[in-house]
């Protein structure tokens, strides 16, 4: 399209300034045609004017004095003597007479030869009587002749004339004139005729002269009985020859006008004539020169501005088609590079350096393409990855689901791979088909009634749906149906996604079978799980009731040990039941003794157990190992001083430690009773000691004695509750076998491990480590 | 020093109040907490000992007597007791306005120890004395 219009603005150009300057050219052409043809017409008209009249007048003027040159003649003395004498006599007198006349009339002609010069000359003269008879000639042979019946005779009777004729291929000038007598009665009856004929010379002068007629131009006459009687320029002997039928001649013998136009001579050619006419004399005289001769400089003129036009013309359109492709050329550049960019191609630069409005539009349209490639660059990667993203979308949904399109009709319009492979009909057999012919029968019609309704109205339908494939199997989907919405928000394509779950169901329903299978054994175990709970509750009750005495049980045992321990003090206290005996303080001793160590066998009890449930509680705080070993030294040294043992304290001084304390002491007692119950009799020793351990920010406390030891096989289950090293019914040492039980469970409550180093017959060192911050 | 004894055992009552009065004290006791709170409200005591496990009702229903009727400040109060009361929970009656605890069996010693203490708050608080 764009093709056809761009040369045509070339040739409208072309073809605008061709038409103008051809306008122009021809208005000139025209304007200067007419005035130079009228120019030349009235220059023509008014030479010819002056031809016609002027000759005309001269031909008059002559034919007018031949006749008062005859007349002359007629009137001579000696003539009209002659012709009276022999008019009277009526007959011819003696030959005598007539011989005298004879000479005379000689002599006359000739002396009227003689005053004619050589402006005429005479060729014949005749005398005639009234009665036409021939009186006298100079040619003799006509003598006697009778002219009575001769229209000449009959004319020159009437009046005087002229008259051209032709005789013996020779042109001749007639004049006719009367005779009249010369005695007063007969001076107006002629009496005869007097007839010349002369040459034409002087007459050819006058028409033959053509200065002034340019090239073709001529001057002639015709008489009445059209014909010429001058001579041609053209045809030879043309003179009472040629007949001259044309226009002037007609409207001069018809209606005595003069004419001046442009019409066709006798030769039949145009030309411009002027008629002079002598009706009254019977000529008509033509003036006439080719139209071809006068306007033939029109025509060169004509051919001369044609030429010049085709120059100028061809110059115009040479000029008009260089301006054109100076304004197309960038155009075309432009055309073709939006050619380009209409196939895709948006690499084309545009290269026009001009600095008119076509530069600035092409400055502004490669700015426009560079932004539109740089928008379509962008567009185009946009498009790409969103078309990758699709393409994945589209792959893994295919990959993974089965997937089935509908139009809004619910007509299959595509089916993926897996689509086939599970219904076993192959794309043909599909698309255009309505998902029904997958139906199972297995649904209500209320179920495909209620997915169609929820999804022609634009939601969303999920469910699972049996469909029967193409040979009678049948297979469960789960499926999700997605409508797509137009522009009005109604669905237009729907597309299922599905799911294979036949096998889930299958499963599912053959868990139901199991399930309804178990049933009844489930119940069963349903009844010991119920039993057992109860069991566990009687449990729970009866370990409730278990802490609960033994709580009980320490309330109940140390209450009485109360006033017994009290007592004890008091009586050891003079001041308040007077003094005691020896033997009786020993004794009291001896009670209060046995009860303390009854209220410590009851406070590990207590303490075991609340190991066992994990609830002994700590108080943290800060102290000196130093004061702690003075408090069991203030405890211990009376009964140790009692057994005779020597008793050793070691101690880095002021180690600080923070820790529960009571709890601590408490293990050191445990451990402290042990080897007092263990060293020998006599020479019994027992170390305490306290050492920091820098590495592990640790305080190891130890007790060390000198008493048996103890074998291997049973070192490792000192540390169990109610272990007893010597089971023997005849044990000598007494005590709960709680004590290690709860030190090891106080060390590791406070972050600390305790153990034991010793050898049969080698004495036991009992260690326990506890961090230096609790 | 005046001093109210109340523990539902008569072996205990009895040592406190036959020890303590050879060295000066004058002891009233009783082995019931309601018939306690009402010698309370009758007499103005130094320092009060308060079984806590006593049958009908308890040392910690005394307790309870006392802060409803706002009494618990009157003279300062040191629980008596064998009962396996945790540490946590004697905190917990302190900050309620008891003065301390005494596990039984008590020492001799420990037990002048703590009049002794006690004498020192009377002395420092006459008011508590009325």
């Amino acid at each position: 399209m764009i093709q056809s219009i761009l040369p045509s603005i070339n040739s409208k150009i072309v073809a605008l300034s061709l038409l103008i300057s051809l306008a122009a050219l021809i208005t000139i052409s025209l304007i200067s045609f007419i005035a130079a043809h009228n120019l030349l017409k009235e220059r023509v008209e008014d030479q010819l004017i002056s031809e016609s009249t002027g000759r005309g007048a001269a031909v008059r003027s002559l034919i007018e004095t031949r006749i008062q040159q005859v007349n002359l003649l007629g009137t001579n003395d000696i003539i009209q003597n002659i012709v009276s004498q022999l008019y009277q006599n009526k007959t011819v007198g003696s030959s005598r007479d007539i011989v005298i006349y004879e000479n005379n009339f000689q002599k006359e002609v000739e002396s009227f030869q003689q005053v004619l010069g050589k402006s005429a000359i005479l060729e014949n003269v005749k005398v005639i009587r009234i009665d036409g008879k021939v009186l006298m000639s100079t040619d003799p042979s006509e003598k006697g002749r009778n002219y009575s019946d001769n229209f000449k005779f009959k004319r020159g009777l009437a009046g005087p004339f002229v008259y051209f004729d032709f005789n013996n291929n020779k042109r001749e000038t007639i004049v006719t004139v009367p005779i009249v007598g010369s005695s007063n009665n007969e001076a107006s009856i002629p009496i005869g005729v007097i007839i010349a004929t002369m040459d034409t010379d002087t007459f050819d002068q006058i028409l033959l002269n053509r200065k002034g007629l340019g090239e073709t131009g001529e001057v002639y006459l015709v008489n009445q009985n059209k014909k010429m009687i001058s001579e041609s320029r053209f045809i030879e002997n043309a003179a009472f020859r040629q007949t001259v039928d044309t226009l002037p001649v007609r409207e001069c013998f018809e209606k005595g006008k003069e004419i001046n136009a442009i019409y066709n001579d006798y030769r039949t050619i145009p030309i411009v004539g002027f008629s002079y006419c002598a009706k009254d004399l019977g000529l008509v005289l033509l003036a006439e020169i080719d139209e071809a001769e006068i306007f033939g400089p029109i025509t060169q003129l004509r051919n001369q501005i044609i030429a010049t036009s085709i120059v100028i013309s061809a110059v115009v359109v040479g000029i008009a088609f260089y301006v054109s492709r100076t304004i197309s050329r960038p155009i075309v550049q432009l055309r073709n590079v939006v050619d380009r960019i209409s196939k895709g191609d948006y690499n084309y630069r545009v290269d026009i350096k001009s600095s008119d409005e076509i530069g600035h539009l092409a400055q502004h349209f490669d700015q426009m393409r560079l932004s539109v490639l740089e928008t379509n660059m962008n567009l185009n990667k946009l498009v790409q990855e969103r078309t990758k993203e699709l393409t994945d979308m589209t792959n893994a949904l295919d990959a993974t689901a089965i997937v089935l399109v509908t139009d809004k009709d619910g007509r299959i319009t595509k089916v993926n791979q897996k689509f086939v492979e599970i219904s076993k009909y192959c794309d043909e057999e599909l698309i255009g088909q309505n998902p029904r012919i997958l139906k199972s029968g297995y649904h209500s019609p209320d179920f495909f009634e209620k997915m169609w309704k929820t999804i022609s109205r634009g939601d969303i339908f999920e469910g699972e749906i049996k469909n029967k494939e193409k040979y009678g199997s049948y297979y469960w989907v789960k499926t999700t149906i997605v409508p797509f919405l137009d522009e009005n928000r109604q669905p237009n394509q729907y597309i299922a996604i599905q799911n294979d779950i036949t096998s889930l169901k299958k499963i599912q329903s053959e868990l139901q079978e199991a399930l309804k299978r178990d049933k009844q054994s489930a119940e069963i175990i349903k009844r010991h799980v119920e039993e057992l709970k109860k069991t566990n509750i009687e449990l729970r009750r009866t370990d409730k009731l278990k802490e609960e005495f033994l709580s009980m049980t320490s309330h109940e045992l140390k209450t009485p040990l109360t006033p017994i321990i009290g007592w004890c003090g008091a009586l050891k206290t003079p001041r308040i039941l007077g003094d005691l005996t020896p033997s009786q303080r020993t004794a009291i001793d001896t009670i209060e003794s046995n009860a303390v160590k009854l209220e410590k066998m009851v406070s590990d009890m207590l303490d075991a157990h609340k190991l066992e449930l994990n609830e002994i509680k700590f108080n943290i705080g800060e102290f000196q190992v130093d004061n702690l070993f003075s408090k069991i030294k203030k405890d211990f040294e009376p009964l140790l001083r009692e057994k005779k043992i020597q008793f050793i304290i070691r101690a880095e001084p002021s180690i600080k430690l923070k820790s529960d304390e009571s709890r601590i002491l408490q293990v050191l007692s445990a451990l402290l009773y042990n080897s007092i119950d263990f060293v020998p009799r006599q020479g019994g020793r027992i170390e305490i000691t306290a050492e920091y351990k820098e590495n592990d920010n640790n305080i190891i406390f130890g007790v060390k004695d000198n008493g048996p030891g103890i074998s291997k096989d049973k070192q490792k289950f000192l540390f169990k509750k109610f272990y007893q090293v010597d089971t023997s019914l005849t044990r000598k040492h007494g005590g709960t076998g709680l004590g290690l039980a709860i030190s090891k469970g106080i060390v590791t409550g406070l972050g600390g491990n305790i153990w034991v180093e010793t050898e049969e017959g080698k004495g036991s060192s009992f260690y326990f480590s506890l961090p230096k911050n609790y | 020093m005046k001093l109210l004894v109340i523990d539902d055992s008569p072996d205990i009552t009895d040592l406190f109040v036959k020890v303590l009065s050879t060295i000066g004290h004058e002891v009233v006791a009783t082995d019931n907490g309601k018939e306690g709170l009402d010698i309370m409200n009758k007499q103005k005591f130094d320092a009060l000992f308060l079984d806590i496990a006593m049958p009908d009702f308890s040392g910690l229903d005394v307790i309870d007597s006392l802060l409803k009727n706002g009494k618990i400040n009157d003279s300062p109060i040191v629980l008596f007791t064998a009962s396996s009361i945790t540490d946590a929970e004697v905190n917990d009656l302190i900050r309620k306005g008891v003065h301390s605890c005494i596990r039984k069996p008590v020492r001799i010693e420990t037990l002048f120890g703590k009049i002794d203490e006690l004498s020192h708050v009377h002395s420092s608080e006459p008011s508590a004395a009325k």
